[in-house]
């Protein structure tokens, strides 16, 4: 039976008005602001609910209104329109160092902001160590705050705000701060009251932590909510909406690749129709796709050293990728290539494109179909992985002719030489080992 | 319903005491005598009009007695005064001063205006040991009825409390506010029987005092520290009522404004 949701929102809009529609009166009582009033829709109906234990992440680019949201469940900002319902204890690392008093030591900002933030004396003394180990900032807990260093500050507060003990958890891209080990020190943290059953609210723009850190993510754009569902298919719907349709953006790609030109590109050799890919399957695999389609990929398969089209390999072995595209118009010299590896978890591991190996791609003929084929080690442990690719006119552009995400799957097996169990890591790097005598001791 | 005012004695009594400490401490924490100068600033504000007023201007309270009276006396009225102005004017900026805490947490902000008045009443009762200490000094002996001062001190209380929470939720709309009232208090507190009494005054005049509620606080204040008389209970009830009523109302519009707080910072 499905429990209550721990957050239900309902219809919930805001609208920041921009002339005084917020008016003091003396029994807090507002009039409805007039409806000429001109305001900035940051919230548009949204809708959606979350079950205890769930992690969602919020995207979006700069102004999709994420941060307003977390602001409304933490309960700061009051929805123009809409019910908000959340239960329980939440902690919001919205800023860090919020309450500090500069002029108190460490340890007594520790006490007051415990307070600030809803905990007991008794909670906040029986935690002190904890904190205090977390944050790792030594003898500069009987310091003043002022006399920290920034990352001394947040290290500080992220101890304080973790160790609420909240059932919800709401984290605004604030780990960004700090440096990599602490950083991944907050990521464990986190990690381990998820796993305590506490409800994640994770706002960033690095997609890959917010696939590592949650199920489900919500993809916000322009106030509304464009797609909510599991965590790797939204990324992916953000991550292809960021494509580039503009014929300036095209223009301005194929003049830097006619610049940065020099190297000829690689020979185009004809090796007829028979050798088609033939991956009737490949539209239906596809999770997303965005571009302008002067060029589409209809294929893409990865071979073994036998040529052979294959589904799971054996660690260690060298492969060939093939992708099949078809141009619909001609395309200038200069084009790049693209792959993007990721594990399982949706997670990137390895990117290269065909630019990489300094290899432009010649010029295509409209209605010409082409193979493309590049050969690679892939340095992997067991594990499923997915590929996506991707054709645009030169390597740093953001306009792409097709972008294909989930263009094809890879299992990736052990082998009898190297059993080793690999766990959770992700590299497997093939070697040989030796044992070599120095001599006796007299 | 008015008990609620003491909600947060009740249930945020950790962050209360949190707080208090913050302002205690955390005015004095950069000075080199720290605490000793809330001992400190009422004894010098002592000494200064025992200066100004008995040898300078060698005034006379009520044209009798001699300067050091004159102090004691005008001293007795300060205590409250200064109550009420240290309250006053930290409101304003209680909410504007504080945005991360409207704006990035959930934080009960009605205790802000605890804290400052908790805090303002810590400083009283210092001022208060000095006033004792000093009135000993001079007379030997303090009037018994000065016990009565608590009870004459927590409608003071209660009504700055009150005037605090208006004043910190209406600047938040009205940020000037900030700017105009250190000189309504200044202009309050010559505006008040504070370094004259009443009787002074010509009758025309009375109409301004008899409206001034700080008027009835000063010479209760008096009556007990200075007369050694009883207070009035008629006038004591009547500013408890209002004074509750005051807080009241000024809770009601504080957690009636509240919620557009952060979208009007």
């Amino acid at each position: 039976m499905p429990s209550d949701p721990i957050i239900s929102v309902k219809g919930l809009s805001k609208r920041y008005f921009f002339s005084h529609a917020h008016q003091w009166s003396l029994l807090g009582r507002s009039a409805p602001p007039a409806r000429q009033e001109t305001g900035y829709q940051a919230l548009h109906d949204i809708n959606f609910e979350v079950h205890a234990g769930e992690s969602v992440g919020v995207i979006g680019r700069n102004g999709a209104g994420k941060s307003t949201l977390l602001q409304i469940l933490t309960g700061t900002l009051q929805p123009t329109e809409g019910r908000v319902g959340v239960q329980g204890r939440v902690s919001a690392l919205l800023e860090l160092g919020a309450g500090f008093n500069p002029d108190f030591t460490g340890r007594e900002n520790v006490f007051l902001t415990g307070a600030v933030l809803g905990m007991s004396r008794v909670e906040v003394q029986r935690k002190f160590k904890t904190i205090v180990d977390f944050a790792d900032i030594g003898e500069f807990i009987d310091h003043p705050v002022r006399t920290y260093s920034s990352g001394m500050l947040v290290r500080l507060a992220f101890a304080l705000q973790v160790h609420v003990d909240p059932d919800i958890l709401i984290v605004d891209e604030a780990l960004s701060v700090g440096d990599i080990f602490f950083q991944q020190k907050c990521i464990n943290k986190i990690r381990e009251i998820l796993s305590r059953g506490v409800t994640l609210f994770f706002v960033s723009h690095g997609l890959n932590s917010v696939k590592s850190l949650c199920a489900r993510a919500i993809y916000l754009d322009h106030g509304r909510m464009i797609a909510d569902g599991p965590a790797d298919e939204v990324c992916d719907q953000y991550q292809n909406s960021l494509t580039s349709y503009s014929r300036r953006d095209w223009e301005h790609a194929v003049a830097v690749a006619r610049m940065e030109g020099g190297d000829h590109p690689i020979e185009l050799q004809r090796i007829g129709e028979e050798n088609s890919l033939a991956d009737h399957d490949f539209e239906s695999r596809l999770s997303q796709r965005s571009g302008s389609g002067e060029v589409r990929f209809v294929g893409m398969r990865v071979f073994d050293h036998q040529d052979q089209a294959i589904l799971s390999l054996e660690q260690g072995g060298p492969v060939r990728i093939r992708a099949e595209l078809h141009a619909f118009e001609d395309i200038p010299e200069g084009a790049t290539i693209g792959i993007l590896l990721r594990d399982a978890n949706g997670i990137d591991l390895i990117a290269f494109n065909s630019n990489f190996y300094r290899q432009r791609l010649p010029a295509l003929r409209a209605d010409g179909r082409y193979i493309w084929e590049i050969d690679v080690d892939l340095p992997l442990a067991r594990g499923y992985y997915s590929l996506h690719t991707g054709i645009k006119p030169d390597a740093a552009s953001g306009y792409f002719y097709d972008r294909c995400f989930n263009a094809a799957v890879l299992e990736i097996r052990g082998n009898p030489v190297t059993w080793g169990d690999y766990g959770g890591r992700l590299i497997h790097s093939p070697s040989t080992t030796r044992m070599l005598e120095l001599g006796l001791v007299d | 319903m008015p008990w609620q005012i003491f909600r947060p004695l009740r249930h945020h009594r950790y962050l209360l005491q949190q707080l208090v400490q913050k302002e205690i401490y955390g005015k004095y924490r950069r000075s080199r005598f720290g605490l000793l100068w809330i001992l400190g600033q009422p004894l010098l504000l002592l000494l200064g009009y025992t200066l100004v007023f008995g040898v300078f201007l060698k005034a006379r309270w009520g044209g009798a007695g001699n300067s050091s009276e004159f102090a004691l006396v005008l001293f007795s009225g300060l205590i409250f005064y200064n109550f009420f102005a240290e309250v006053i004017s930290r409101s304003p900026g209680l909410i504007n001063g504080n945005i991360s805490f409207v704006k990035k947490m959930v934080f009960p902000l009605e205790t802000l205006n605890w804290s400052v008045a908790l805090a303002g009443s810590v400083h009283a009762g210092f001022s208060m040991l000095v006033w004792i200490v000093f009135s000993l000094i001079i007379h030997g002996s303090v009037p018994l009825t000065t016990l009565w001062i608590p009870v004459i001190f927590v409608p003071v209380f209660l009504f700055s409390l009150g005037c605090g929470w208006l004043l910190a939720s209406y600047s938040v709309f009205h940020p000037d506010t900030e700017h105009i009232v250190p000189v309504l208090l200044l202009l309050l507190m010559f505006l008040s029987p504070l370094f004259y009494s009443v009787e002074t005054l010509p009758a025309k005049f009375h109409i301004v005092m008899d409206l001034n509620p700080l008027t009835y606080v000063f010479e209760q204040a008096r009556r007990v520290m200075i007369a050694g008389r009883a207070p009035e209970f008629r006038v004591l009830g009547i500013g408890s009522l209002v004074s509750i009523g005051v807080a009241w109302l000024g809770l009601i519009s504080f957690m009636g404004n509240r919620e557009k707080f952060a979208d009007a910072i």
